[in-house]
């Protein structure tokens, strides 16, 4: 029964988690600019998601280590730390995303500009890590999250078409604005597959002491929970590109995409989406600030832990106030929530082999996980995905530069 | 566990105090050099500046400027064999954590700023 409830839980979690500020940003522009044809790109990554999700929980299961601690255990300190500071470098530029996802929101309901809010929001965010339990906490923002089922109803309420949705699972290339699609289609894998989603997951199944009897648990809490996920963020590609496109509006700010939920709900529409993206950012923003600051306590072995006071982990709780300040100071600039979003997703898929491929070493290396070791098959996947989309990020990034001025 | 591999096993890795608090990672290890026996284990170090100096002596010099500010006595902090009281994922070691050297950081930060906000305690 506990288990049961625990499976539930951790979909439940993972559909909050999962839809942040990046797959909204990347899949409301895939839409409007290009309808079903980016579909191909949220299969592709919600697939490896599911393979490394999985992965971390049996290898936190298996071996009792968090990933960021097996890391320098398995790498050492020297190869270990720098693309660990990357990864949370990148991790701070999408926690400013998701505070900007929240303002913006903000700025949609008040009319008063989102720079404004930044500082109002960080602290809100802050003093609930601070004040509150984070059980509470995750579970409440988890469940509305739920919210974002809208956009899975608003699909059929507009009537998506099977067969062409089928149809764009697999990739093409269309024959104009080639750069903008290649930027949107790794903006929305990185968006997809975020490191901080199975370095926390990790984190997770030590906190909760999952055993072996979690493993099958464990699999498909990975495979349902993310498969859900990925569900929500093609919906809402099929939202964007039957609600926008026809009407040819581009999605260059959260304005526009604000009224794509309007056909299937009339006035309502609009104050769905505001929630939709100030609840999801809100999770997510939640989720990240918690996991860099597990991922710097277990690099450098401090105390860590969800439950503990500020005063009994100074240094972690230290931790996620200083993240949380730099993305907010990151957010007061005034750079375009929007394109900030883009970018860190773009960002987040080149990064993403220094994660990902040391992981895999980590997998396949039976001191750690006896029996349990990867199957060439997951292997494979993770390989092809991961090395594709970074390479391809190192492609777009330039040319969506270039093309931007 | 028969073999112990020091590399694989002890350096990097997670150290816990006797009640199985997190004391930080094994951040160095000295060997001491004998004439006509091998070269023996003498002490194991949880010590930030010494990891960083893994990555270049000028990196190691800044780090320890930097820990300078919250590092009482008692440093670099060293622990021999008789002092470990499990070895498995973790290293357990028969210290106090809350008491120790390695905690400096956490009780500098405590004590300036984290205990000084409200709800901080």
């Amino acid at each position: 029964m506990k288990k049961l409830l625990g499976i539930s839980l951790g979909i439940v979690t993972s559909i909050g988690g999962f839809l942040d500020v990046g797959s909204i940003a990347t899949s409301a522009q895939a839409g409007a600019a290009f309808g079903y044809a980016l579909l191909w790109a949220v299969f592709r990554g919600t697939l490896c998601v599911i393979f490394l999700v999985e992965m971390s929980g049996r290898f936190s299961i298996v071996s009792g280590h968090t990933i960021t601690d097996a890391m320098r255990k398995r790498f050492g300190f020297a190869a270990f730390i720098i693309p660990f500071a990357a990864t949370q470098l990148v991790n701070l530029l999408v926690l400013a995303s998701e505070i900007g996802g929240i303002c913006v929101a903000l700025q949609l309901l008040t009319g008063i500009g989102f720079q404004v809010w930044a500082i109002p929001v960080a602290g809100a965010l802050w003093l609930l890590l601070w004040v509150a339990t984070f059980d509470v906490v995750e579970e409440g923002t988890a469940l509305l999250g739920l919210v974002t089922l809208c956009f899975l109803v608003a699909a059929f309420v507009l009537g998506v078409q099977p067969k062409e949705l089928a149809a764009a699972l697999v990739p093409s290339l269309p024959t104009q604005e080639r750069a903008h699609y290649l930027y949107l289609a790794v903006s929305i894998i990185g968006a997809t597959i975020a490191p901080y989603l199975f370095l926390f997951y990790s984190s997770g199944a030590i906190e909760d002491h999952w055993d072996k009897s979690y493993i099958t648990a464990n699999r498909w809490i990975a495979t349902i929970g993310m498969s859900f996920g990925g569900l929500i963020s093609m919906a809402v590609i099929v939202v964007a590109a039957l609600a926008l496109k026809p009407a040819g509006i581009r999605v260059e700010d959260y304005e526009q995409a604000a009224l794509m939920l309007v056909p299937a709900f009339g006035g309502w529409g609009f104050y769905l989406f505001v929630a939709s993206l100030a609840i999801a950012c809100f999770g997510a923003a939640l989720e990240l600030s918690l996991a860099s600051a597990y991922s710097v306590s277990q690099a450098f072995g401090w105390n860590w832990g969800e439950n503990l006071r500020p005063r009994q982990a100074a240094r972690f709780s230290s931790a996620y106030t200083i993240f949380i300040a730099l993305a907010a100071l990151i957010v007061a600039t005034g750079l375009n929530p929007m394109k900030l979003t883009l970018f860190s997703m773009a960002i987040t898929a080149v990064i993403l082999p220094l994660t990902a491929m040391p992981f895999l070493v980590l997998m396949n290396d039976p001191h750690y996980m006896r029996e349990h070791v990867n199957s060439r098959f997951s292997n494979y996947v993770v390989i092809f995905i991961v090395l594709l989309s970074a390479l391809m990020a190192l492609v777009a990034i330039p040319l969506e530069i270039v093309a931007s001025k | 566990m028969s073999d112990i591999d020091l590399v694989r096993d002890i350096l990097d890795t997670q150290v816990l105090d006797r009640a199985k608090r997190p004391l930080g990672k094994v951040d160095g290890i000295g060997l001491e050099l004998r004439d006509g026996a091998p070269p023996r284990v003498a002490y194991l170090e949880i010590e930030g500046p010494t990891a960083w100096a893994r990555l270049g002596a000028r990196c190691g010099r800044w780090a320890a400027k930097l820990a300078s500010r919250w590092q009482r006595e008692g440093h670099p902090y060293r622990f021999g064999w008789s002092q470990v009281l499990d070895l498995d994922v973790d290293i357990e070691i028969d210290a106090d954590a809350e008491h120790s050297p390695p905690f400096d950081f956490e009780r500098w930060l405590r004590e300036r700023f984290v205990g000084r906000l409200p709800g901080g305690r």
